[in-house]
């Protein structure tokens, strides 16, 4: 299962990601699942300069990646997979893509609308209704920034954006 | 072993250079004075041992090397502990085993203490300027804008005026034990954690590809130019 | 256009870009507050549209430190090219990822411990505190500064287009090299740190070889060898102080 990780992260590939996660799991491939981004050339070219050398992105857009997972899923090194919100992911899920996939909250900062969960979750209510879809279809489901430091589980995501109210 | 030979002045220069160092980790400028060998070191030379604090600040450095600040990940925080362990070690005179021991702990912890008032102070920070009212007053912007690096200044000062003095006293009482048995098996105890703590850090930074022979290579080196001058 | 005494205001005021880091909006108080003096001097006379920018800019933002000087001219740039709202808004978010992993890979995770290990050694071979310590600042802040100095320069330069300066860069492939050394110079630092800590303990050919395990093991297992290590390190003193009571 050679991409290991599914991310939920509106940053996409910035530190955390390419620095934290790439170097400790050893990731070779990017699959960023975007419409807006697969279509603008210098938005790739921003996005790509985030990867390190010797690892490659992909940007596909949504119909696109129902096609291609498979074949990228084929692939021999690591990969990771992500989106920029929930919805794209609840879509991946709905397909069937993720259900044996380890799905990762990583990075949802404040905007209006948004409640918070953890100092780098903060969730509106669609996004935690998409969560909680995602929490049946997927594998499993955590929050987590770094590989270092602690997870928070999907069922303690959701319990405490309940316990914030709307 | 005499007392404290520490006065108010002295403490109050430490708490000064605390907020300096401080500031630096994350504030302003971010000119590194805020790593271990530098703010140990200078804690080092107020207390009159620079090389005594470079020391200890070495061993923070290697505790530091998986620690790399990405985004909103939680790292200690080095000025002040690298500070108040350079002092505590050079307060107690001739730096013993024991006493580098003691140093170096208490600066791991007090930059864990640290991380958590950083925590604090981004919460803060998020009350002052967190608001698209200040869009409408530029000049309050810039003011909240300085009003938190004061306020993280005061962060860091207050952080080393609380822990210099403890942990100086701390130094001192361990750092006058015998050597012996003990010694050895505490600080075998500690060394492993540092070389732990050091490929931790070799981890971090890998890449891809092996390069685990560079590290190898490393170790040989500073073993060959161990035997050749103290062989 | 923003004048020379602009861009210099500009310029140190993003020594302080994360002067107000909160967990929000994350650096875009600081951002913010460097962008105004060329803010300023694009909408001079204008102060409605210089408050609709600024709200946009006290969005979320993020970066390194030392990269975002690019941010700072960038977006002033294309404000300053009456550039749509629509653009702006989504450049800001795809400068975000390269801002933040390229200077975290060249600059956190490379060149700081480069510096800081080399100066480390210098200590460990010339014993003057003071030496290593300048040489570590000097030569970190050359680096830093000058990479200040390059992102401030492209980005009002280049503006939508820093994407390409960001993938050709001018410190190339050095990253790639700088690694392999510190990883040499971690291991040499290691072992030098502790002789220097404790020469007795470490001379025993048992111990030496524990540590050069635990060094491994710290390697092959980055999140055990995390976790063991802060047991350690505060087993060590508390063993200290039972033993010895």
């Amino acid at each position: 299962m050679p991409i290991v990780l599914y991310r939920i992260d509106e940053r996409l590939l910035h530190g955390q990601v390419v620095v934290g996660w790439g170097r400790r799991l050893g990731i070779r491939f990017y699959v960023v699942i975007d419409d807006q981004i697969a279509e603008s050339t210098w938005e790739q070219e921003l996005y790509g300069s985030a990867v390190p050398e010797g690892a490659e992105a992909f940007f596909l857009a949504f119909a696109e990646a129902l096609d291609r997972l498979a074949e990228l899923d084929a692939r021999p090194d690591l990969g990771m997979a992500l989106t920029a919100g929930t919805s794209t992911m609840r879509r991946l899920g709905e397909a069937g893509l993720l259900a044996e996939k380890e799905v990762n909250v990583g990075g949802l900062h404040a905007a209006p609308g948004r409640e918070r969960v953890l100092d780098y979750v903060f969730l509106s209510r669609d996004e935690t209704e998409d969560l909680r879809v995602l929490a049946e279809l997927a594998g499993s489901l955590s929050a987590r920034d770094l590989p270092g430091s602690k997870g928070v589980s999907g069922r303690t995501l959701l319990r405490t954006r309940e316990r914030a109210g709307r | 072993m005499s007392g404290l030979d520490v006065n108010t002045g002295l403490w109050l220069l430490l708490a000064v250079c605390g907020s300096v160092v401080g500031l630096d980790a994350v504030s302003w400028p971010q000119v590194m004075i805020s790593r271990p060998i530098v703010a140990a070191t200078l804690g080092g030379a107020l207390l009159g041992d620079p090389a005594a604090g470079f020391l200890v600040g070495a061993v923070l450095e290697i505790f530091g090397l998986g620690h790399t600040p990405y985004g909103a990940a939680v790292y200690p925080e080095t000025g002040p502990a690298g500070l108040v362990a350079g002092a505590g070690l050079a307060s107690s005179g001739d730096p013993t085993v024991g006493a580098i021991l003691i140093a170096a702990s208490s600066g791991w912890v007090i930059g864990w203490i640290g991380a958590a008032s950083v925590r604090v102070q981004r919460r803060i920070n998020e009350r002052l300027v967190f608001s698209d009212a200040l869009a409408t007053v530029p000049r309050r912007l810039e003011r909240r804008h300085r009003l938190a690096m004061v306020l993280d200044a005061l962060r860091g000062g207050t952080l080393t005026a609380a822990f210099a003095i403890p942990v100086m006293v701390l130094v001192r009482s361990v750092g006058s034990l015998p050597a012996g048995e003990e010694v050895t098996t505490a600080s075998a105890v500690f060394m492993a954690g540092m070389a732990l703590a050091g490929g931790v850090g070799a981890g971090v930074m890998r890449r891809h590809g092996r390069v685990i022979a560079f590290l190898l290579a490393g170790v040989a080196v500073a073993l060959l130019l161990i035997l050749t001058t103290h062989g | 256009m923003p004048t020379r005494s602009d861009r210099i205001a500009s310029f140190l005021r993003c020594f302080a870009i994360q002067g107000s880091w909160n967990y929000r909006t994350l650096l875009a108080g600081g951002l913010a507050t460097a962008m105004l003096p060329l803010l300023r001097r694009v909408y001079a006379g204008d102060p409605a549209r210089l408050r609709i920018a600024l709200e946009r800019h006290l969005r979320p933002f993020n970066g390194h430190p030392y990269l975002c000087p690019m941010a700072v001219t960038a977006l002033a740039r294309l404000e300053y090219d009456e550039e749509s709202a629509e653009t702006i808004a989504r450049f800001r978010s795809a400068l975000r990822a390269p801002l933040g992993a390229v200077g975290d890979e060249l600059v956190w995770a490379t060149w700081r411990p480069f510096c800081l290990l080399l100066a480390i050694l210098l200590f460990a071979l010339d014993g003057r505190p003071w030496v290593a310590v300048t040489f570590f600042l000097l030569l970190f802040n050359v680096g830093h500064v000058s990479l200040r100095a390059w992102a401030f320069q492209r980005g009002w330069n280049d503006g939508l287009a820093v994407g390409q300066a960001l993938r050709n860069p001018p410190w190339g492939r050095a990253v790639g090299w700088l690694t392999q050394a510190n990883l040499a110079l971690l291991g040499a630092g290691v072992a030098l740190v502790a002789w220097m800590v404790d020469p007795v303990t470490v001379g025993h050919p048992e111990i030496a070889l524990a540590l050069a395990a635990s060094l491994l093991l710290g390697y092959a297992r980055p999140a055990l060898g995390e976790r063991v290590a802060a047991g350690l390190v505060l087993a060590a003193p508390a063993l200290l102080i039972l033993l010895a009571a």
